[in-house]
């Protein structure tokens, strides 16, 4: 009997094997998955009570803060018109911006130093996020968004040789500190309250694209800034007239001089003869006779066209701290010429973002290369601090000289042409103005630029939805900015 | 005289005293609020309690097992750390319990002229077991809105038959088996070309059969029937070797076929077993809350204050362990399983220097049922098998079940110290 009693024991010890085994199985090995399931009420209930970390502005001015009442953490946000680009941390309604992007820092899961990360593990109730400093510079956000009012639409500034996002203003906006008591009105809103416009919104860009078009030519070396071209006549391309409006008290024009009066004839065949293998001749080209289409007809120049677009980024989302939209660019095939001379001023089948256009302006002033745009500088804990990686790399678009060249024609540009309200008295400004077509609405109001021309300052990028022509509009706002940007030292 | 106090005991108290104040101070902790009088109080009453316990034993049943108290005061202390972080104000009922348990030990060890004597009893056991369970089927009530009514009322009070009728039945098999384990083990019964085991004596399998199936039928109590069938087929396995178990088992097997058959909430546990988290915002709930739980704990735990247990409903009664592997992680909840491993462990060390057949069966029976007992609840807990509604022994709240174990803990302890063996047993 008593060996059937030892044999039992050891059957009722090995029941408390298979108890220890699972419970390894449900803490350890399928632990991090069940954790994560969507209807763990602890991910919710644990939100609520960390101390995120603070957002702060480049110079330390706090843009989020959390302070505990009672158990729970609560948020509050300084300044409601960067809601856009801090977003919120809602435990109803998820995150956004910032707050999600930089999500593990500001909670605390990725402490910087060691002491925070052991504090945070083991005493969770204390658990304390680190600090995010962005590379937005407060005053200058503040100037942005007076400078925007009351319009719809957005501002882009950022530093052109570090790609650092010093502003990003969007209008309308909404409040951050209200998302849970405004969600209905915010998600049910039309005029588009809840979207980033300055790196979501999709606009047609107009004249502002005639620098991309203008980038090719002249990295191509088919322009000659200097040429002289008489204009007269509308240009007809396969019967549809391209109208001859923009400076009709010019009639002989350069290169230079057609970019600064925006000439929609001349970039209409600048775009059409970028497949061309040497310099282009407009006197010829504008003529009555036929188009002389170069070898491989239109597709060549298309392709080339093309090129350029993509090398700017344009039909691609920019790697960015935050969701940014693509753009477009039309992807069929071929484009007819009626398609690539339209495109090739600024309308046609395109769309880009404020901070596509800003990023472009940024590459003519950075000589040819494209900084990669970021906003995160670093997490902090109250001992250390590490670098917040930029999510892109800076890429070259095109030759120096080149840039350079384009850099003299948007300063003439400011200086002499369309783009004159951007000018700052003893600075020199680079600029471009654009009026962009939209059906039957009253035009988007756009400018590109940046100051000072000569070293890598400030770069912008303003649109004003709606509102009219370039130079009236928008421009005046893009040289406040500008000006404010100046006077904080950029 | 030196030989005669028990040493091993008093150097292992310290540890569940010190776990149980070390709780206290963490609980407070965490809770960030004025001194809890109660905790203090069940802290030291507890402490009371093990002397007293202790000065007794070394007084009447020196040579009693010294380990049996550490471990069972260590699981207490878990218990009453469980009871006082999860439902606080149960905390002082929880303490009396605990202190009425003690008492009960110390009647079943020092009350009995010998341990055999509780053999010569034997019908009166099983009769008295059996009325009880006729009772709870005729008045039984459901004092707490579980759904089952498992429980006696008496002015008042609530008692759960089920827990001591295992004992009583533990007892009776244990005498049964010892008398009649020669013939159940070895007299053929021929039909013809086969041999078959002698059906007369194998009549109380049957009847433990039908009364587990009884126990489902009449009270839904999946958990008791399960342990109270398991344990007969142990103690039979103990008594007469393997003769039994594979019809025994076949029986198991048409049991839990028949029953799924028939019941709809088998149905439905088996289900929510099998999966639970189609389910996991209705039928599997508890469940899924309590996986939830452990992997929330993680292998440190989110420590003592700082985990919700308050998603597991019933979590005081039903899920103890969910709300431990949270809080103290796999190291706590890992202790705890070490701590029934010992438990059985030194009970079946009991068994085998006991001092005649009964109390061998007995000891291993009540080994068994602690085991089990655990095991059941543990694996349920765990999704190893189906969940049931028993208790954690010496763990979950509830004043039947801490009687009935401190009961059984009375009879280890005085089997213990009438070994034949010379001079104390050491732990």
């Amino acid at each position: 009997m008593a060996d059937q009693v030892r044999r039992l024991s050891l059957y009722v010890s090995l029941s408390f094997i298979v108890i220890a085994g699972a419970l390894g199985y449900w803490q350890v090995v399928r632990a991090q998955e069940i954790l994560a399931r969507p209807t763990n009420p602890r991910i919710i209930e644990e939100e609520r009570r960390i101390l995120r970390g603070r957002i702060l502005d480049r110079n330390g001015e706090v843009l989020a803060s959390s302070e505990k009442v009672g158990e729970l953490a609560q948020r509050s946000y300084t300044y409601p018109p960067l809601s856009h680009v801090i977003g919120y941390a809602s435990s109803r309604y998820g995150k956004s911006g910032i707050e999600e992007s930089y999500d593990s820092y500001l909670r605390g899961d990725r402490a910087v130093d060691t002491v925070t990360a052991l504090r945070n593990k083991f005493v969770r109730s204390e658990q304390r996020g680190a600090d995010v400093v962005l590379t937005i510079d407060l005053q200058l956000q503040k100037a942005a968004d007076q400078a925007l009012g009351n319009s719809k639409g957005a501002i882009v500034a950022l530093n052109p040789r570090t790609g650092e996002v010093l502003a990003l203003a969007s209008h309308p906006y909404f409040d951050s500190n209200a998302v849970d008591e405004n969600w209905g009105q915010l998600s049910a809103d039309s005029s588009g309250v809840l979207v980033p416009r300055a790196i979501q919104g999709q606009y047609v860009p107009g004249s502002v694209f005639k620098l991309v078009t203008a980038s090719a030519a002249l990295d191509l070396g088919l322009a000659d800034p200097n040429a002289v071209h008489h204009h007269e006549a509308d240009l007809v391309v396969d019967g549809f007239t391209i109208k001859n409006t923009n400076h009709p008290q010019l009639k002989d024009l350069s290169f230079a001089e057609e970019f600064a009066w925006s000439c929609n004839v001349a970039f209409a065949l600048t775009g059409l003869a970028l497949g061309f293998p040497s310099q282009i001749d407009y006197n010829i080209l504008a003529g009555p006779q036929p188009f002389l289409w170069p070898r491989g007809g239109v597709d060549a120049s298309v392709a080339r066209f093309r090129d350029y677009a993509q090398r700017f980024g344009i039909g691609q989302a920019p790697r960015f701290d935050l969701p940014t939209s693509a753009g477009r660019i039309s992807t069929d095939d071929s484009l007819t010429p009626v398609q690539l001379a339209n495109t090739a001023f600024g309308q046609g089948d395109l769309q880009v973002s404020p901070l596509q256009m800003a990023l472009v302006a940024a590459t003519v002033v950075n000589g040819g290369e494209m900084p990669a745009p970021h906003l995160g500088i670093e997490a902090r804990d109250a001992s250390a601090a590490t670098p917040l990686p930029v999510p892109g790399a800076p890429r070259r678009i095109m030759k120096r000289e080149a840039a350079a060249t384009l850099n003299a024609l948007m300063v003439l540009s400011v200086d002499t042409a369309y783009a004159q309200p951007a000018r700052i008295p003893g600075v020199p400004v680079g600029g471009k103005t654009g009026t962009a077509e939209v059906g039957n609405g009253t035009p988007h109001s756009w400018f590109v630029g940046y100051a000072p021309a000569d070293r890598q300052g400030v770069a912008v990028a303003v649109i004003l939805e709606n509102a009219g022509s370039g130079t009236t509009y928008a421009t005046p706002v893009g040289q406040k900015v500008l000006q404010a940007a100046l006077q904080l030292g950029y | 005289m030196a030989t005669r106090l028990r040493t091993s005991e008093l150097a292992l108290l310290p540890f569940p005293i010190l776990l149980l104040g070390g709780a206290a101070l963490l609980l407070h902790y965490a809770r960030g609020s004025e001194w809890d009088s109660v905790d203090l109080a069940a802290a030291l009453l507890f402490t009371v309690i093990l002397l007293v316990l202790h000065v007794v034993l070394t007084w009447r049943l020196p040579r009693a097992d010294q380990a049996l108290l550490p471990i069972v005061a260590a699981l207490c202390a878990f218990g009453l750390i469980a009871v006082s972080r999860l439902e606080p104000a149960l905390t002082s009922r929880q303490s009396l319990w605990i202190l009425v348990g003690v008492v009960a030990l110390l009647v079943t060890a020092l009350g009995l002229p010998r341990a055999d004597w509780l053999g010569r009893y034997r019908y009166t056991w099983l009769f008295g077991g059996l009325g009880l369970l006729v009772a709870t089927m005729v008045m039984g009530v459901d004092p707490n809105g579980s759904g089952m009514r498992l429980w006696l009322g008496f002015g008042g009070y609530y008692f759960q038959p089920s827990e001591i009728l295992k004992v009583v039945m533990a007892v009776f098999f244990a005498s049964y088996l010892a008398e009649k384990r020669s013939l159940l083990a070895h007299a053929p019964l021929r039909l013809g070309r086969l041999t078959l085991p002698p059906l007369p004596y194998l009549a109380p399998l049957g009847i433990m059969w039908a009364l587990s199936m009884g126990l489902l039928v009449w009270q839904r109590d999946l958990g008791a029937a399960l342990l109270f069938y398991l344990v007969f087929l142990a103690m039979l396995y103990a008594a007469t070797g393997p003769r039994y178990v594979g019809i025994g088992v076949v029986l198991l097997v048409l049991g839990a076929i028949i029953s799924y058959g028939l019941f709809d909430h088998v149905q439905l546990r088996t289900r929510v077993w099998l999966d639970p988290w189609p389910y996991a915002a209705d039928d599997a709930y508890q469940i899924v809350q309590a996986l939830y739980a452990y992997a929330a704990g993680g292998v440190a735990g989110a420590g003592l204050g700082f985990g919700y247990p308050e998603y597991v409903p019933a979590i005081h009664t039903d899920f103890v362990l969910a709300a431990l592997g949270e809080e103290l992680g796999l190291i706590g909840s890992l202790g705890i399983v070490a701590l029934y491993l010992a438990l059985v462990h030194r009970a079946f060390r009991i068994a085998l220097r006991a001092p005649s057949d009964f109390t061998m069966l007995l000891a291993a029976g009540l080994g068994t049922i602690l085991g089990l007992q655990a095991f059941i609840i543990l694996a349920g807990n765990l999704r190893v098998i189906p969940i049931t509604g028993i208790t954690l022994p010496f763990l979950s709240y509830g004043g039947s079940s801490i009687l009935a174990n401190f009961v059984m803990v009375g009879l280890l302890l005085r089997i213990s110290s009438e070994s034949p063996t010379k001079g104390p047993v050491h732990g």
